[in-house]
Formats: C-alpha cells, structure tokens, sequence
C-alpha cells in the first residue's frame, strides 16, 4: 500500500514536472536548438543495458552504506547511479547531493569523470531541481563537479531559456574561474547571459554587504604556526560585482569567437570598472582615444566612471592590522585604492573623456544588449554542429569506457573471489591434515597453539 | 568577536599546490605553478612548473596532500619533468593563462659561473715537500703549487637536483 502511494506521488510530481517544462518550451527564448542536446542520442545512450537497475533506490543506499562504512565506493557504480537521477523525488535530492559530497573525497572519484558530471546535470534538469545543481557546480571544493563544455552549454542554455539571468552568469563566473572560454558556444552564451545579468540588476545590489568590525573582546585561539591570510583574486572572489567583472574581461580578450570591437572595448572597460581595475581601463581608454577608428560606447564609459565615483578610497596611513588578528576581508581592504590614487583616476577619467568627447569618440546610440543579442544570434548556429557531433561521439566513448571499466571490475571481484575460496580450501586441508598427522605433528601443534594464545595475552605464563 | 591566533609567523604566503588543483578542470595540468619563496628569493630569475600529472590525495578534506609532476624551469632554466615533493606547503600560487606568456619571459641563471672550483691553494706542509722535490730532480719550482680539488660528493649532489635532462 505504501509503496503504491509512493509511486503515485511521485508519478503526480512528474506530471507536474513535465508541465513546468512543457509551459517554458512554449513561451520562453532557446538560444541553442533542439538538436544541440542530442535528446535521441541520449535516449539510445540510456538504454544501455549497464544502466538498467530494478531499484535505484536500493542502489543508492547501498551506495551510500558503503561510503560511510568504508569511504569507498567504486567510480562506475557512482556513474551508473547518476543516470537515475531524472527519477528522484524532492525528499531524495539532499539524500543524493549528500552521496555525491562524499563521493568527491573518496579516492576513486579521481580521474573526474564527464560522463558522470553530464548524467547528474541532466538528471537535475529533468528532475526540475536546477537550484540544487546549480548550488553543486558552483560549490567545487565539496562537490568537485567541472562539468565538459557541453554540458555547461545545456545549463546554461536551461538558465537563460528560464531568463534567471542571474544563474546562468554563476555558471559563466564558473568558466572565467577556469580561465577556459575555448569553447565558441560557451563563451557566446556566457557574453549572453553576463550582459543581460550586468543590465537587469543593480551594481550595488551586487556588492557584498559590509562587515561590521568585531570590537568585542579577542578570542585566543592557539596554533602551531599563523596561517598568512592569502587572497589570490580569482579562486577566492566573493563579491559578485568582482566576478562579473573578471568574467566580462576575460571575455573582452576570448579568442574563441570573432567579438566586435566595439563590444570588446564595451566589455573590457565596463569590466574592469566593475573589478576595480581602474588602471587597465583608463588604459584602454587612452588607447581608444590615441587611436584612429576605435570608439567606446557611452554605457561602458558610464559604468566605469559610476564604479569609480562610488568606490570606496582607504586612507593610505592606516595602519595594517597585525598578523595574528587579520583576515581575508582586511587584505581585500588593502587592495582598495587610496584617496590620492582615487583622484588621481578621477582627474586622468576627466582628462580621456575630454579627449574622447572632443574627438567625437564617444558612441551615444550603443545598444549594449541589443548588440549582444545580435551578435550571439547570428554567430551561435554555426558552431552548433561540432558540438552536436562531439557530444554523439562522447556517448559512445563513455558507453564503451563505462563497459571497460564494469568488466574489469567484475574481473577484479571474480579474482579475490577466487582467492578467498583458495584460502578457505588450504586451511581447510590443514585441519584435515592435523586430524589425520596429529601423532606425527604433536610438538609442532603445541607450540602453534602457544604462540596462538601468547599472541592475544603477552603477559601469559606456562609452567612446566 | 575577534580572533587572535597565538603562534609562530608564517613561513608561507600562498595556497597548497592540491587546493588549487582542486579547483581547476582536469586537475590544473598544463597550468604554470610557482613558490612564492623561490619568487622572493629570485625574482629575476623565475623559477616555475608547467603541470604535467597531478594525483591529489582526494580523501584529505584540508586538500593538502597528493603527487605531481611538473616541467621544472629553475632560475629560467628548463630542468625535464621533476615530481614535485612540496606540494602540500601553502607556498603555491596559479599564474593566470594570459600572463603565462610574460611570466615565462625570465633571465637564464648560468649555473658554470658558480661551479665548483677545480684546484684549490696546496696546503703549507705539502708545498714545502713538493718544492723540496722538484728541487731535488732539478725542475723549475713554481712560486705558488694549486692542486686538484676533487668535490665528487657535491658535484653529484648538485648535479642529482638539478640535472639538465
């Protein structure tokens, strides 16, 4: 009866699931076609008969057992338990990320395997639970999940189609994180996604809210050795105005896809308004400026000096905070610029504006978006295809890997069997042999017997 | 409330070679890795690695432990892969791939120029003996006698870390 239940609640949730999706096909933007996702290939890809299971629920716990007794589990089973993930319920997700949690630090997921990365997305995209997913691939210390291109092209395409702008740049800050925009459809969709994120909310909504200074009294807490707060400014970027602006840099300099200058110079100058990096943007002005064709939208130009008006200048007398006491947020305070390097841009900003202005340099009808749009439309279809084409021969890679690997662990499993059977028989031969030799073996058995039980009590006396 | 840790400085400014590791696709190969201690020592002359295989221990959740390989460039110097025993100092620092190119331009260390001398002053006691006979089978004694310096021990100790492949 209860299992009938279940079945029925979670048969309800499906419905539910596929009508979500169905009402989003209809009427909201694809940037990818329908062919990008290779829904066919993957079908026949999952009728594999290595991923059919009669109960993936059981499968899981076992699965999750093994991880807590031993903190091992094998790779492939991992993989195998993946491709199930279209069918779990609400109550199951916590359950399932918690497995892939302690799968990441467990030994066998190393090598990371796309295959697995591509069967959770999809699993979580079905499944409609792209909040937790997205919470997984942004989370790489505890989940450890660098999904293929392709796979992040899916995502993000899922994102952008549900127009949560806002997501679909996480997993963009994800890719400038790898410094990879190698991939022509990725670095498209993450200019897309970025942009329209840079536009729909406010630079301040972005900012991280300030932390207020601990006056209370200290806490001593003893260490073997201080450990140097390091703040690299890529890995450790926690302000989000920061990571879309690194993003919107690295996608200024992508080699990947043909971006017109204008949006190049856009993107680079609005970005490293947004990172702070005043000096390479005034840079890129002057460039601009010096130059005989190059002009600069007015809306980058406007972000720019928006972000160097409102950013906040450190009085450069201040003293450091001393070593034992200072954190990550003192050293980022530290990068700030002080109040003569402030005014020192401000009155080099007023000088390239001047010059721009004069020079008639300055573009006023730049449609940032508009420009995005087109420009993603019109070159996205054409690198469509190799993906298509490398995704279809990653699923036959992946089948044929995934076999190798079940064969060999079958084999792996078959020969300790075997060894255990043997060992079982020989020790088995040696108590018939002492059954049959205990006259001849006496003085060999007694002192086996001795040195059995001096083994468990060391303190162990015998008396003549 | 504030926290104040009670212990010795540090002698490290940088992440573990494995936290960064972690964090990049196919474990970082290929990416350039440098110690800030050889960088504050030598800033001129770079001394980096180009990962070729990283294996991190990956059920060591403080990500500090694990083996890699890397091409070795020591004081600009290209020095063959080397396994990287250090890892697990957080000493380490990822140069992003579009400074790769600056990064690697670097002043070469001739390592000839500080080899190890080939003769040393003769001691005082064997110069006499040795004057005394050259004198004696009449050869032309020289002022002052060097004689070979044979260092074998840190020759091969020198040339086992930084053997040129």
């Amino acid at each position: 009866m209860a299992s009938s239940l279940r079945l029925f609640q979670r048969v309800v949730k499906q419905i539910h699931c596929y009508q979500r999706n169905a009402v989003s096909l209809v009427c909201k933007r694809h940037l990818l076609s329908e062919a990008y996702s290779c829904k066919e290939a993957w079908k026949k890809y999952c009728e594999d008969p290595l991923l059919s299971k009669e109960s993936p629920t059981d499968f899981a716990y076992q699965i999750r057992d093994r991880l807590e007794k031993s903190g091992h589990v094998s790779a492939v089973d991992v993989n195998i338990l993946a491709h199930y993930f279209h069918s779990m319920d609400e109550e199951e997700i916590e359950f399932m990320e918690d497995i892939l949690s302690k799968f990441n630090f467990c030994q066998s997921s190393y090598p990371r395997n796309d295959c697995t990365s591509h069967a959770i997305a999809m699993g979580f995209l079905t499944a409609g639970h792209s909040k937790s997913l997205l919470n997984m691939l942004t989370d790489t210390k505890n989940y450890g999940i660098i999904p293929h291109h392709i796979t992040l092209n899916m995502i993000l395409d899922w994102f952008i189609k549900q127009e949560e702008y806002g997501n679909a740049a996480k997993l963009a800050y994800g890719s400038m994180l790898q410094e990879d925009f190698s991939n022509p459809v990725n670095t498209l969709l993450s200019l897309h996604a970025t942009v329209h994120h840079l536009l729909q909310s406010k630079i301040e909504d972005l900012a991280s809210p300030p932390k207020e200074k601990d006056t209370g009294e200290e806490v001593w807490v003893k260490v073997k050795y201080i450990k140097f707060p390091y703040y690299d400014d890529h890995f450790d970027i926690r302000d989000e105005r920061f990571l879309l602006g690194k993003t919107l840099m690295l996608l200024a300099d992508a080699q990947s896809v043909p971006v017109p200058s204008q949006l190049r110079i856009a993107l680079k100058v609005t970005g490293s308004g947004l990172f702070h990096k005043f000096p390479q943007g005034l840079a890129c002005l002057n460039s601009v400026a010096s130059s005989d064709d190059a002009s600069v939208p007015e809306v980058a130009l406007n972000y720019f000096s928006d972000c160097l008006e409102k950013v906040e200048a450190r009085d450069p007398n201040e003293p450091e905070v001393e070593l034992a006491l200072r954190t990550i947020d003192d050293v980022i305070h530290r990068l700030l610029p002080t109040t003569d390097e402030k005014q020192k841009y401000l009155s080099e900003l007023a000088q390239v504006k001047e010059s721009l202005e004069a020079k008639g340099k300055i573009l006023k009808d730049f449609d940032f978006k508009q420009s995005v749009v087109n420009f993603v439309s019109q070159t996205l279809s054409s690198y469509e295809n190799a993906d298509i084409s490398t995704l279809k021969s990653l699923f036959n890679q992946w089948t044929e890997e995934r076999k190798q690997e079940v064969n060999r662990e079958i084999e792996e499993f078959q020969k300790n069997t075997r060894i255990e059977e043997m060992k079982k028989q020989v020790k088995e031969l040696q108590e018939q042999e002492e059954l049959l030799r205990y006259f001849d073996l006496e003085e060999k058995l007694r002192l086996k017997f001795l040195d059995e039980d001096r083994a468990t009590d060391k303190g162990l006396t015998i008396s003549k | 409330m504030p926290i104040r840790y009670i212990g010795r400085d540090p002698f490290f400014k940088g992440k573990s070679l494995f936290e960064i590791s972690r964090q990049l696709r196919d474990f970082g190969v290929g990416r350039i890795v440098y110690q800030t201690s050889e960088a504050d020592k030598w800033p001129n002359q770079k001394t980096y690695y180009r990962l070729t295989k990283v294996v991190p221990d990956m059920t060591c959740k403080e990500t500090f432990y694990g083996t890699a390989w890397g091409q070795l460039v020591f004081r600009g110097k290209e020095m063959g892969v080397k396994q990287i025993d250090v890892g697990h100092q957080l000493d380490w620092v990822l140069v992003p791939k579009h400074e790769e190119k600056d990064f690697c331009q670097t002043e070469v260390y001739d390592i000839d120029i500080n080899s190890l001398p080939k003769t040393i002053p003769c001691p005082p006691l064997l110069e006499m003996a040795l004057k005394r006979d050259m004198k004696a089978s009449k050869q032309n004694v020289p002022t002052k006698i060097e004689i070979p310096f044979y260092a074998e021990e840190f020759a091969n100790a020198i040339s086992r870390r930084w053997e040129v492949k």
